[in-house]
């Protein structure tokens, strides 16, 4: 990170971040979050220097590094941080800074396909709905699952949950458990055919405009489908 | 006590109530204008011809280009030879209180930098910024200005504050920058924190360094150019300043070691008029009626000059209105007895033994400590109430217990000062921790009211071992009443080696007066190295 040529202060505008609010000035540099941080040392990662060059101003350079994206957003940082700096949401500040086409490929991708087909991968409803009557089959196979169903777009259901991709891609014995827990305990529940799509990947781009379209997207299914309660695991 | 309470001169026709302020700056002129308020003459003693600028007090007197050449008397009747010119004169004062101004030293040298005319201090700044100032400052229209601050030392927040302050107040002009490049930075005063953060919040540019500071090279046309490794990214940073703000360093003012030397008070290493003694609580000194404030204390901000005169104010009060009054016991010497060494004159560390017709004590400055009853070679001195040998034979005479379950253990006396030991060992015995057997605590005033005979008659009436507790080193009540009890006790273990007796069975040590279970951790190690000797 560290220029060859010195960086001219006089080029620097710290004030452009203090209507952040992150508290980025307090940071006495004690390092309690650079020892808390998992990923600390990872491409020189500190997140006090990440701090540090936010407070300086230095924003356009923390935008242009890995560093925002080497953090996990975990937050372990913030839970010590003695002067209350805000610093995981300093990093997807700094995210939702970056060009949506220089955002990391799947990140931004997978974005791109949830706010115009619905989910993630772009999975078609046909196949959407093939796999989880698949997996269904396959419960109702078991012994004490006799007659086992999913309930797809029930209307006046007690409860809506959504469906992570991975769980219709490459984890679909994962929502096995699941569902012959809701069947064991007699739960009223259904699961939408459009927009069931439950990760948010704006939160991790720092995409505040995606996630608000996302969201609405679920609240809208709970008002078709007449549900009042929502399971949203994610 | 009332400290609006107004000192009524009528009822003590027998003494001045004049008080003598050494100093001319804004916490001595402050302590002039509160007692005279009280309805007391103040006189301000101050070195320079003109003082700073004065605000007028119909009760203040002025001695300007005055300096103490010698102080005689005590408590409550000092007399004081003051000089002017070639001219001495005499003052009669009941108290004195010596509030100089520090001194405050550009720091130049430390950043490298001559004085020049784009280097400041921060109280020229400071003057600049004032509203009425005469000569309007500079600093609109793209300004930058560097603060340096405390690369050499560790910056003190009293200096800190001011710089920071400035920093704030310049950058909310429009266009003006402030950097901040400062070593380590102490933030331990009111509102410093604060400070800080008020100045980062308003834009200024924080640059820290430990180890590797910047190097700053003035250019062409006379500005500076500041190179510098942000120690946090490990970056290397440039700038151009119009303007740089040195720190500056505090000191004693220049007349305050002739002062302190003329009125036989303490100092500390700095050469501030008051030790780091923890019983010199606020303006005490180790005479009675000598009173220190503000910047002659040690180093504080203006705030809490002022402060400190207000303080010294009640200080001087509570010592006229009580100086008649004294709950200490009195301590007087044999006439016949005394044989005019002048030991006592030489031990007293509160200048209370007057040498006239005969030797006294001076009651009103004496603060019973008893250093001179014990150093006395003709034990001519005495203390009301006072009896340490009674005591003594008196503990030791005591019957063993019946049955004596600590037939086995030595007896020890333990000699303490009853400001550090006596304290401790009340909390040794609330906290429930019994001393072994066969000890006996013999209390007095000061390590220093012990002497080599009481350590020696300790062994005669039959203790195997004598330990002697004193208060930490530089935290004697009595400024050397530890000291002193250390020489005793080093010269009577000395006797007990000459006499052919093991003189580990003498022990000196310090306690402070919350350390009970040290104390008895002591007393318990001692107890144990008594046995050991006794069973060799």
């Amino acid at each position: 990170m560290a220029p060859d040529q010195p960086v001219r202060l006089e080029n620097l505008n710290p004030a452009c971040c203090t209507a952040w609010l992150h508290e980025q000035d307090l940071c006495l540099t004690c390092a309690m979050c650079a020892s808390a941080c998992p990923v600390a040392g990872v491409d020189d990662f500190d997140p006090r220097k990440m701090v540090r060059m936010v407070s300086l101003g230095m924003v356009d350079q923390v935008v242009r590094s890995r560093w925002p994206w080497i953090c996990t957003m975990c937050g372990k940082c913030e839970q010590v941080c003695p002067m209350g700096v805000g610093i995981a949401d300093i990093t997807r500040r700094i995210r939702s800074l970056r060009d949506d086409n220089r955002v990391p490929g799947i990140l931004h991708k997978g974005l791109a396909a949830a706010l115009e087909t619905g989910n993630n991968l772009s999975l078609p409803k046909e196949d959407f709905i093939f796999i989880l009557e698949d997996v269904a089959e396959e419960i109702a196979e078991e012994p004490g699952f006799e007659g086992f169903g999913v309930p797809i777009d029930k209307t006046g259901a007690r409860l809506l949950t959504t469906i992570h991709n991975k769980l219709v891609n490459t984890h679909t014995e994962d929502l096995k458990p699941w569902w012959k827990i809701f069947h064991a305990a007699g739960e009223d529940w259904t699961v939408a055919s459009d927009n069931w799509e439950g990760t948010s990947w704006g939160y991790f781009t720092g995409d505040d405009e995606a996630m608000k379209i996302m969201a609405g997207r679920i609240v809208e299914n709970m008002r078709r489908l007449e549900v009042d309660t929502l399971l949203w695991p994610e | 006590m009332n400290a609006h309470a107004t000192i009524d001169r009528r009822k003590q026709p027998s003494t001045t109530t004049e008080v003598m302020i050494f100093g001319g700056g804004a916490c001595a002129q402050k302590i002039a204008a509160n007692l005279a308020d009280h309805g007391i003459e103040a006189w301000l003693a101050a070195s320079e011809e003109a003082p700073p600028a004065a605000g007028h007090h119909d009760g203040i007197h002025w001695l300007t280009g005055t300096e103490l050449s010698t102080c005689r008397g005590f408590a409550g009747n000092f007399e004081l030879k003051l000089k002017r010119g070639n001219a001495l004169f005499r003052q009669l004062v009941s108290a004195i209180v010596v509030a100089e101004d520090d001194q405050r030293t550009p720091n130049y040298k430390p950043y490298g930098l001559p004085p020049h005319s784009r280097v400041m201090t921060i109280t020229s700044l400071e003057a600049m910024m004032h509203p009425q100032a005469s000569v309007k400052d500079r600093f609109d229209g793209g300004a930058r200005i560097a603060f340096l601050c405390g690369w050499q030392n560790d910056s003190h927040p009293a200096i800190a504050k001011r710089m920071l302050d400035g920093c704030r107040r310049l950058q909310r002009r429009s266009q003006v920058a402030t950097y901040f490049l400062t070593g380590n930075l102490k933030v331990a005063a009111t509102g410093a924190e604060t400070m800080v953060q008020a100045a980062k919040r308003s834009g200024t540019i924080f640059l820290k360094f430990t180890d590797q500071f910047p190097t700053i090279h003035t250019l062409a046309d006379s500005r500076f150019e500041i190179d510098c490794l942000d120690e946090l990214t490990r970056m290397p940073f440039r700038f151009k300043a119009d303007w740089i703000v040195v720190d500056e360093s505090i000191g004693p003012g220049r007349h305050l070691a002739a002062l302190v030397q003329g009125l036989g008070i303490e100092r500390d290493g700095i050469g501030f008029a008051q030790g780091d003694n923890v019983r010199r609580l606020s303006n005490a000194t180790n005479r009675r009626g000598i009173f220190v404030a503000g910047g002659s204390r040690g180093i504080l901000s203006d705030d809490e000059q002022l402060a400190d005169a207000d303080q010294a104010t009640l200080r001087v009060l509570a010592f006229l209105q009580n100086r008649e009054s004294r709950a200490l016991p009195k301590v007087e010497i044999q006439r016949g007895r005394c044989a005019r060494c002048l030991t006592c004159h030489r031990l007293c560390p509160h200048h209370a033994i007057e040498i006239g017709s005969r030797i006294s004590v001076v009651t009103a400055a004496c603060q019973s400590c008893g250093i001179c009853m014990a150093g006395c070679p003709a034990r001519a001195i005495r203390m009301e109430g006072l009896q340490i040998d009674a005591d003594l034979s008196r503990r030791m005479q005591r019957p063993a217990a019946p049955a004596d379950p600590f037939e086995k253990m030595p007896r020890v006396v333990v000699f303490g000062c009853a400001r550090s030991a006596g304290q401790a060992h009340a909390l040794t015995r609330l906290s429930g921790n019994a001393l072994p057997g066969g000890v006996q605590i013999v209390e007095a005033p000061c390590g220093g009211t012990i002497s080599g005979s009481h350590l020696l008659a300790a062994f005669e009436a039959g203790a195997d071992g004598v330990m002697l507790c004193t208060c930490h080193t530089d935290n004697c009540q009595s400024e050397i009443g530890n000291r002193v009890a250390r020489r005793r006790a080093e010269s009577a273990r000395d006797l007990l080696t000459a006499a052919g007796v093991e003189r580990d069975r003498l022990t000196i040590t310090s306690v402070a007066a919350n350390m009970g279970s040290e104390f008895h951790f002591l007393i318990k190690a001692f107890v144990d190295q008594i046995r050991a000797i006794k069973d060799t």
